[in-house]
């Protein structure tokens, strides 16, 4: 972890050499100002997005010219102070005291001066050029907050830029300035008098000659300083023998300071109050069943008006001619197999998961955006808590249900690792709908008048499991060390569609192709070379074409292999050996099913349904739902959770997959029997 | 629990309580100190709380948090009817 932290570091800095008009420019600012949407607007399209190193929190980077000066902007997560103990916010509190930069950029919310003063007062302590940034002017004027902002400037010697993100207000200025943040100055640093701590915090910056920031952090036993601190233990034992609650001694000071500033300049015409669409969300009694029914409303909107583009452009992807441009160019049979099965069949899946994506995103997106996504996890926050999903974890659920990939990348927008890493290991238990697709055929083929009813089963199994993988989940991931209580501020409830908007589903589609875009193909390339080959070497790709030459075949022999596992439970070698193919990508299984039973969609209904008994095609939907996800979705969790973590729950994934088939199957032949 | 003090989450809703226990030391950068006293706007029985700061500011505390913090109710408020003119996008009060 730090030896990968030192090369970025050494590599940050290295380019800062080389390249001397490069600025470096870090974002912080505290949750839900606006501040990654005015990066967004900032920077253009193209957003940066990397994982910082060692940890699972995402930080995107933009970067823009002005000029022949070229500025890098490291948007940081939100974070409230520079000591924390959840994981993303002490990414950001880490680079802010230890990164190497040159200057920072705070984004505060007009609607909210104290927090983001609290953050502003801990910066400029730094002493490091910095920018205040006012951000949602707008909505500040509409609850009638007003500053004296040029008070406020001098008074704390920094530049402040009232700002409207959404409506480009203050954006060209903060463009302009940023440029030129190496000339600021760096603000007054001694704005909070610590009384009694003062000499402390004088003789550790001497000692250490450090800032006055770093100093205070260290005397109130921030976690990040600890090896810094062991320099100073003496100073902070005579500071303790004062001050025995350093740290509250240190906040309650910096509150106060906060407090004194808003109250010099901020005037506020009215109480603030809860809105109405507020009570109505964070009711108690019916809070819970309005957030679900939203929930599920807005997606099944999205997931409605996305099917017909889907099958269009499924239908269009059919109708190009690639299998006869391809063997017109290419003499070699499995040259030309390659570049059809392996190489097109790649590209086509990973377009086929766009619309999803595109869905997902823009779900996920309006959620986040709107400020919903905390006042739906409000209410059902209690009931979740009881079957171990993280309250926010259940958005990412329901939006894997659409398709399980976007789902997965857009819980790095969730703020808490631990709940990131628990969310994106119960989303593949979530049937997506390439999964209903199987499951709607089996229930047709086999119990077409009950067909409503045996939909509803994925969803029930998928409960069970997520509720039983959470708790498995839980001891997994302990080595997150992040059990602590989460609290935060309620952000606005707004309309979020703007350009930024748009700009940020753009932005999480294009990082589902640039992320995870290659690998699918790869991966594709290399199941095709499984289906190709076998023990005796390269079967050829007649393999795909020919049921008993399928058989011979690496991924032919892994799913005889097994069919004693299914036989039990009424369902035949073909069916189960079908289901290996579901890892490439959940349709492959209904072409593999059509290719052994040596039939098309309508006499694979026929076929399935003259194979299965009701109790076996029940416990078939059952294993379906939950088996696994495809490679595609495990490659994106493998980004999230890490290998280790994806690697157990796939592997516990086909277990209870197989335990509920089990229990489906003898509970169903029961009820079978008895009626 | 002795005292009178009792989990945030177990008073009522617009009451006005004095903090006594953090349940989460977030909840200091949150500005929610010991000794503050706070308005709980809307409380879940073992569940979240949302509690309104003296500036205004609306703070949300999970179950967690919420079940950790001991506070003692100093006034309980019945809640009132409220006149709300229905605007779309604008805060009314």
């Amino acid at each position: 972890m730090f030896k990968n932290e030192f090369k970025l570091r050494l590599k940050m800095r290295t380019m800062s050499t080389q390249h001397h008009d490069t600025i470096k420019v870090v974002i912080a600012g505290i949750p839900n100002s606006g501040k990654s949407t005015l990066v967004s607007r900032i920077s253009g399209v193209f957003v940066r997005t990397a994982n910082y190193p060692g940890t699972t929190v995402s930080v995107d980077e933009v970067s823009y010219s002005v000029g022949k000066t070229r500025v890098l902007m490291v948007d940081l997560p939100g974070t409230y102070s520079l000591r924390t103990s959840m994981t993303d916010e002490a990414v950001a509190s880490k680079e802010l005291l230890l990164g190497d930069y040159d200057g920072i950029v705070v984004v505060g919310s007009a609607l909210n001066p104290e927090q983001s003063l609290y953050l502003l007062v801990q910066v400029l302590e730094l002493g490091k050029p910095t920018i205040f940034v006012l951000n949602m002017m707008d909505l500040a004027r509409r609850r009638r907050v007003h500053y004296n902002v040029e008070a406020m400037s001098k008074t704390l010697g920094v530049t402040i830029i009232p700002a409207v993100a959404v409506g480009d207000e203050g954006l060209r200025e903060l463009k302009t300035t940023v440029v030129k943040i190496r000339e600021l100055k760096t603000g007054i640093t001694n704005i909070v008098n610590y009384g009694k701590l003062e000499k402390h915090i004088s003789t550790i910056m001497n000692t250490l000659g450090v800032s006055r920031g770093i100093a205070v952090e260290i005397l109130s036993g921030n976690p990040l300083l600890r090896v810094l601190s062991i320099k100073v233990s003496h100073v902070i034992e005579e500071a303790r023998r004062e001050v025995p609650n350093i740290d509250y001694y240190v906040t309650a000071a910096r509150w106060s300071t906060v407090k004194s500033l808003v109250g010099k300049f901020v005037t506020r015409e009215g109480k603030l109050t809860l809105s109405k669409y507020d009570e109505l969300f964070l009711n108690p009694k019916y809070g819970v069943l309005l957030s679900l029914l939203l929930l599920f409303t807005i997606a099944e909107v999205i997931f409605m008006v996305l099917e017909p583009l889907v099958n269009l452009m499924s239908n269009a992807l059919d109708s190009i001619p690639i299998g006869n441009f391809v063997s017109s160019y290419v003499g070699n049979e499995l040259l030309s197999s390659f570049l059809i099965n392996g190489v097109w069949n790649g590209v086509r899946i990973l377009i086929d998961f766009i619309p999803y994506v595109f869905g997902v995103s823009f779900l996920i997106a309006f959620l986040e955006d709107s400020g919903l996504i905390t006042r739906i996890a409000f209410p059902i926050e209690r009931w979740l808590r009881r079957t171990g999903i993280p309250s926010r974890g259940l958005v990412y659920l329901i939006a894997g249900s659409g398709c399980n990939i976007p789902a997965i990348m857009a819980t790095r927008a969730m703020p808490s690792t631990r709940d990131r890493v628990l969310t994106v290991l119960m989303i593949p238990y979530i049937p997506c709908t390439a999964r209903f697709a199987i499951i709607a055929l089996i229930a047709a083929a086999v119990m077409p008048h009950l067909i409503g009813v045996v939909v509803v089963i994925p969803y029930v199994v998928a409960f069970i499991s997520i509720s039983i993988v959470s708790r498995i989940s839980r001891v997994h991931v302990r080595f997150i060390n992040e059990n602590t209580p989460y609290t935060y501020e309620l952000p606005p409830l707004v309309v979020p569609l703007h350009k930024a908007f748009t700009k940020k589903i753009w932005h999480y589609t294009h990082d589902f192709i640039s992320r995870a875009g290659v690998l699918i193909i790869v991966f594709i390339m290399m199941t095709w070379l499984l289906s190709v080959s076998g023990p005796r070497g390269l079967v050829g790709p007649e393999a795909l074409a020919n049921p008993s030459v399928l058989t011979e075949t690496w991924l032919g022999i892994v799913g005889k292999a097994l069919a004693p596992l299914f036989n039990p439970i009424g369902i035949p070698w073909q069916i189960s050996a079908s289901l290996v193919y579901g890892y490439i990508f959940k349709e492959v299984v209904l072409g593999t099913l059509a290719l052994f039973y040596g039939t098309e969609k309508g006499g694979l209904l026929y076929a399935i349904g003259s194979t299965l008994t009701p109790a076996s095609s029940l416990a078939l939907i059952t294993f379906i739902t939950l088996y696994s996800p495809c490679i595609a979705t495990l490659i994106v969790e493998r980004k999230i959770a890490g290998l280790r973590l994806t690697a157990i729950n796939t592997i516990l994934q086909f277990i209870i997959a197989l335990i509920l088939a089990y229990a489906v199957f003898y509970i169903a032949s029961f009820i079978q029997v008895i009626t | 629990m002795s005292n009178g003090h009792i989990p945030i989450n177990e008073a009522p809703s617009n009451s006005v309580v004095k903090v006594v226990k953090l349940g989460s030391e977030r909840l200091n950068d949150l500005g929610i100190m010991e000794n503050s006293i706070i308005k709980v706007v809307v409380s879940i029985p073992h569940g979240p709380v949302l509690v309104q700061r003296d500036d205004g500011a609306f703070i949300v505390l999970d179950t967690e948090a919420a079940s950790n913090t001991l506070a003692s109710v100093l006034s309980t408020q019945q809640q009132g009817k409220h006149r709300y003119r229905w605007r779309w996008g604008r805060f009314h009060n």
